[in-house]
């Protein structure tokens, strides 16, 4: 059985504007995607999600390397036949209603006329957009939720064994967000193969069979959901904090978090960081609350691996640059399903449950005085300032 | 999916297969559209001869020109100049011809109009055309026929500028000549009628009578077709009677004048020119105006009946002298390129001046004595060529009527008949009836006991102090030229004087070589700056008057 | 080519929602109005103006239709992304550029067919109550709106072709450039037959012959000016139509070839 998607050896630069060199939107990316599979494709904007997606449409024309998707070379018309695409907020012709999109999206199929009506109202229906008010509705009136559901539903029309959903829940709101998402598990129940290019790494998680992380055109990490996010850690609760106390776990351990003076959390991984901190609190009259077990996330992988502090706000993510990644290994399995680990010597010291912007950081000044101080992984793995920007709102 | 290197290949073959196409079309097109019709020939040719206006030309005129909406630009600035005209700025209207003709050269009524205007419509404040301008207007005329020279319509109007205008009759022919021989199309009436008066006034009379019988089977042709419209029909017919009219009059005078123009009068010519004030000349002058007073005319269908042409001949109101002032040496250019900017120093000045008053009796012969404001002479009276003296003319020279028939003076054989052809009865009946003879004596008729003439006269005051723009006055020398040419007097007069003037002689002031063929009575004056800016009332020139032929 | 039509229609009714398109349909419509206002003149001269000014604003507000719609085509399905969507279905990129063409072509068509036939109506209307001497048959109008809509077709192909490597307002103005240019042919032949070297010759003859002879088109006058008579008249209206359609097909293969490079 042929793999959904192949990609092998994938670059593509774009030229800069007055300068010689150019700008690798991928580099040198291999990867394959089973049949049946959703394959989460995770990085930020940027990274080169959305030029890989064009590259395997027929869009955009690589630079170097191979591509083929269901077989055939990338952008074979015999192949759009059996896929769809979904880009990032779509844009539909606004004069129209829903159905009549879906409808013109049909006849480039070569539907006749009236087959193409009857299977927009039917997808149009499925979407959830068939109701009366939505039925008549332009699309200059619809939501950025209802133009997603357009966008599914123009993505079904012929039925496809593939689906490429670029950002599909991005800039939605909560509850159009789990509408999407629902919408991806039928799918996914459907047994469709699905190319899901994302940065909202909740839905990934909950979606995909594998995951792969891309950051500057380079694939950092590929592996089952499972697989990636395996490992234990602790996160520490710590009441009675004196300021004497604050101060050391703040250079200990930068991402501890006091709150009005009293309690902290703090996480660790390593038996001896989480020894050291105790030892610490105990040292300093301060109390231990309760040490929970706690199991990692997508997005502590993704800091890990592209090795910068992730914010999410409305749609903003911003990252700082840093010059050190681990390291990818990857394996190929012969169902189609490749397990990868990321290599273990960078161990990975702080994380975040929140999306919230409020997560402490340490000044760059701080942060070198941390580096003189306990061998810990924070140290390793921030060299240099490691100051991020934050976009929240702008 | 893209194009393989093959299918490119094709494709660009094709593509360089259909360019070659192109540019044989564009081979084949070219000719086709060098017709007038499309683009005209003036059309490429962006000349020095838009003048000032091309400094000020709108950008938005020269874009609309270029990019293909001339005809929309010409319209605006069409209306444009028409309310120019509407509101009497008429130095506004030529650039805005200009341009329109530049535009659209095939849209003939700006060449009308603007010729007209210039032709005409410039004048000082006393109605003179400012003649300065003929050469621009008849080279605007130029222009059009040369943009349109398939169709009669320019050579029209510029036949008649000529007729009409510029006088300059045989050029006027030529024009209408060409008319009718680069257009199969022309209008019968408007180009051949004219061109027969053309010849006509050019003295080429045996050609005026050929065009008038061409004109003649013309119309026939059109009335007699079955296809015509109505209404061609019934100008046609209009015209075919007209031109049958003319035929004959002109035949009837060709065969009239060889004899009836002879002995030439001797017109008795003379002059007089004063200073006023500064710019301020009167002109003031007598001569012997002679002309058909009766005439009996051909019958058009019986084209080989003559009647019996001139029945009475005598001094007439009706020809006009034509007085000049101009640069010395002035010549009017050749139409050349149009262009509307004319020689500001130049000054030009003409005006014609209708001379009235010409009178005469032979002793024996009636006249009329009455003091001139109350009633003219009855048309009888003017057919019996009965003139009426005023005192103010000088003494009676005659009796009254009932004296004279009382037996005071006797009545010449003439004198008989014209009192017969104003009374209406026989001299015999008249004699008897004695209240008529009251009633006629108490009107003023007198018997002549002497001869008596009185040259007509003409005099006008020309103020040129008015036009500064106009009479500029910078040059030092000038010439002030007094004409009368016999081409352009009324028919009446030719009927005496001849077309060429052959009829009639002045002992000084006949003048054959201006105008060859012509006898032009003429006198040219020279004056100088001073003569015409001085302040004081002067005398500038006075040819002493013809002592008078009465005895 | 069935997508190519399905395409071609769904531009057509985008276009003719456009404000931009529409206004300029009005105003072209009304300046065709008040042109009929114009009264003064003599029957011969109102109406020589009336057909002029109507055909010069069906033609001057189908050329701004022309540039404003072809110059957008294919930037605005980029810009919008509605091409991802488009070329990811079974669509070849050569159909969709024909079928954003023939779009633009049947917008166009309705366009110039509106004004026309508005104004040959009034204008029949008017020269039925002027009365000149010579009227002519109204629908001889059509001649002209004819040699309009070709020279528009040959300037939207120009313009699709240049859309696909330049930006609008580069096109924009290029485009108004090239459709000038191309309407000084009459000058341009004349520099290449009496240009004061062999290069100036040179470089106007390949002017004349490269650049899109949108002079071609001209056939107002004889119509403005019905006095003035065309020779030939079928042989030249057809090869200006065979022109408009080999010259288009020329730019269209070579819009299509560029297209097929290009990343969207």
């Amino acid at each position: 059985m042929p793999a959904a998607i192949e990609i092998r050896n994938l670059t593509k630069q774009y030229p800069v504007p007055l300068k010689r060199e150019a700008v690798n939107a991928v580099d040198n990316l291999s990867l394959t995607v089973g049949e049946g599979e959703i394959f989460g494709f995770l990085g930020a904007n940027g990274a080169g999600k959305t030029t890989t997606i064009k590259i395997l449409l027929g869009l955009i024309y690589p630079t170097q390397g191979e591509a083929s998707v269901l077989g055939k070379p990338a952008g074979d018309i015999e192949v759009k036949h059996r896929v769809a695409y979904l880009p990032e907020s779509p844009y539909f012709y606004e004069h129209m209603t829903a159905s009549e999109v879906v409808t013109f999206y049909a006849q480039l199929f070569g539907m006749k006329r009236e087959e193409a009506k009857r299977k927009a109202d039917e997808l149009v229906d499925f979407v959830g957009l068939g109701g009366k008010s939505d039925r008549n509705k332009r699309i200059s009136e619809f939501s950025k939720g209802m133009r997603q559901r357009v966008g599914i539903a123009q993505s079904l029309i012929n039925d496809p064994q593939l689906l490429f959903y670029d950002e599909p829940t991005s800039g939605l709101d909560a509850i159009a967000r789990r509408d999407i998402r629902d919408l991806m598990l039928e799918l996914k129940r459907q047994g469709k193969a699905m190319f899901l290019s994302s940065h909202q790494l909740e839905d990934v998680e909950a979606v995909c069979h594998r995951v792969s992380i891309i950051h500057k055109g380079k694939l950092r990490a590929i592996g089952s959901v499972d697989e990636l996010l395996q490992g234990e850690r602790v996160e520490i609760r710590i009441g009675n904090v004196s300021p004497d106390l604050a101060a050391k776990l703040k250079t200990t351990a930068p991402s501890a978090i006091v709150v009005e003076g009293r309690t902290t959390f703090t996480e660790a991984n390593e038996p001896d960081a989480v020894f050291a901190i105790m030892e610490m609190v105990r040292g300093s009259g301060g109390r231990i609350d309760a040490i929970v077990p706690k199991r990692r996330t997508l997005e502590d992988l993704f800091v890990e691996i592209v090795g910068e502090r992730i914010v999410i706000g409305d749609g903003g993510t911003a990252f700082t640059a840093s010059e050190s990644f681990p390291t990818v290994a990857s394996t190929s399995r012969g169902d189609g399903l490749s397990s990868s680990a990321v290599s273990s010597d960078v161990p990975h010291s702080e994380a975040f449950n929140t999306t919230e912007a409020t997560i402490v950081e340490a000044e760059p000044g701080e942060d070198a005085a941390a580096a003189n101080g306990a061998a810990t992984a924070t140290k390793t793995r921030r060299p240099g300032a490691n100051k991020y920007k934050e976009l929240n709102g702008k | 999916m893209r194009f393989n290197p093959s299918q490119r290949g094709s494709l660009l073959a094709a593509a360089a297969f259909l360019a070659i196409c192109v540019v044989v079309l564009q081979a084949r097109i070219d000719p086709l559209r060098r017709q007038p019709a499309i683009e005209p020939p003036k059309l490429g040719k962006v000349g020095g001869s838009l003048g000032n206006a091309g400094a000020s030309l709108p950008f938005e005129y020269t874009l609309g020109a270029l990019s293909g909406f001339r005809q929309v630009i010409a319209g605006l600035l069409w209306v444009r100049s028409d309310t120019f005209f509407h509101s009497g700025n008429y130095d506004a209207i030529l650039p805005c011809i200009r341009l329109i003709t530049w535009l659209d050269p095939n849209w003939l009524d700006p060449y009308a109009t603007g010729a007209w205007h210039m032709m005409y419509n410039f004048t000082d404040t006393d109605q003179r055309s400012d003649r300065r301008y003929l050469p621009a207007g008849l080279a605007l005329l130029k222009e059009g026929i040369d943009n349109n020279s398939g169709q009669y319509d320019m050579y029209k109007e510029m036949g008649w500028n000529n007729y009409d205008k510029i006088k300059n009759f045989s050029e006027a022919a030529k024009y209408y000549k060409l008319g009718m021989e680069n257009d199969k199309d022309f209008d019968i009436t408007q180009i051949e009628h004219a061109l027969a008066h053309s010849y006509e006034k050019s003295g080429q009379t045996e050609l005026a009578i050929a065009t008038w019988e061409d004109a003649v089977k013309r119309h026939k042709a059109i009335v007699d077709d079955p296809k015509a419209t109505p209404d061609a029909k019934a100008r046609n017919q209009q015209g075919y009677e007209n031109s049958r009219r003319n035929l004959f009059i002109t035949r009837v005078r060709q065969y009239h004048r060889k004899t009836q123009t002879q002995p030439p009068v001797d017109v008795q010519f003379s002059a007089q020119v004063v200073r006023v004030r500064p710019k301020v000349l009167e002109i003031s002058g007598q001569w012997n105006l002679i002309g058909s007073k009766a005439y009996d005319p051909t019958d058009a269908n019986k084209p080989n009946e003559f009647g019996k042409g001139m029945l009475s001949v005598g001094p007439v109101d009706g020809a006009r002298v034509d007085v000049r002032l101009q640069d010395a040496g002035y010549q009017m250019p050749a139409p050349t390129e149009f262009n509307f900017d004319v020689d500001s120093d130049l000054t030009i000045m003409q005006d014609a001046l209708s001379t009235r008053g010409g009178k005469t009796v032979k002793a024996g012969g009636i006249y009329v004595w009455r003091k001139q404001e109350g009633g003219s002479l009855t048309p009888d009276q003017n057919k019996a060529q009965i003139y009426a003296f005023d005192p103010k003319d000088g003494a009676n020279p005659g009796i009254p009527l009932a004296k004279a028939l009382a037996g005071g003076a006797a009545l010449s054989p003439a004198g008989q008949q014209q009192l017969a052809t104003a009374a209406k009865v026989s001299f015999a009946e008249l004699r008897g009836d004695s209240a008529k003879i009251a009633d006629l004596t108490k009107q003023g008729y007198s018997v002549a006991t002497s001869d008596r003439s009185i040259l007509g006269k003409f005099k006008r005051e020309i103020d040129m102090s008015k036009d500064p723009k106009m009479y500029g006055f910078k040059s030092d020398k000038y010439e002030l030229i007094l004409s009368i040419n016999p081409a352009s007097a009324p028919d009446f007069v030719q009927d005496r004087i001849g077309l060429m003037g052959e009829g009639w002689t002045d002992k000084r002031f006949l003048d054959t070589k201006t105008l060859p063929g012509v006898r032009l009575i003429r006198q040219k004056i020279d004056l100088s700056r001073t003569d015409l800016l001085g302040t004081e009332r002067k005398v500038l020139y006075g040819s002493p008057a013809v002592v008078s032929t009465a005895k | 080519m069935n997508v190519a039509l399905v395409i071609a229609r769904n531009t057509i009714s985008e276009a003719l929602r456009r404000k931009v398109l529409n206004a300029f349909l009005m105003v072209g419509v009304a300046v065709i109005v008040l042109t009929f206002a114009f009264g003064q003149f003599q029957a011969r001269q109102d109406l020589t103006i009336v057909k002029g000014m109507g055909l010069g604003i069906i033609s001057l507000a189908g050329i701004l239709i022309t540039i404003i719609l072809s110059i957008n085509l294919i930037p605005n399905e980029i810009e919008r992304r509605t091409i991802y969507t488009i070329l990811s279905k079974p669509v070849r990129r050569y159909e969709f550029l024909i079928g954003k063409y023939l779009g633009a072509l049947g917008t166009l068509l309705l366009n110039i067919l509106a004004m026309s036939v508005f104004f040959v109506i009034a204008f029949a209307i008017k020269q039925a109550l002027a009365g000149p001497e010579n009227p002519i048959n109204p629908l001889s109008l059509f001649k002209a709106t004819l040699m309009i809509y070709m020279q528009l077709l040959l300037l939207s192909s120009l313009a699709i072709f240049l859309s696909v490597f330049t930006t609008p307002l580069v096109n924009f103005f290029l485009s108004f450039s090239l459709f000038i240019v191309g309407n000084l042919s009459s000058f341009t032949q004349d520099l290449a037959k009496n240009g004061a070297n062999p290069i100036v010759k040179g470089f106007f003859l390949a002017v004349h012959y490269i650049v899109p002879n949108f002079g071609n088109f001209q056939y107002v006058n004889p119509l403005v000016n019905p006095e003035v008579q065309v020779k030939s008249e079928f042989l030249f209206l057809s090869q200006n139509v065979i022109y408009a359609l080999v010259y288009a097909a020329v730019l269209m293969i070579l819009a299509i070839l560029a297209f097929d490079r290009r990343e969207v």
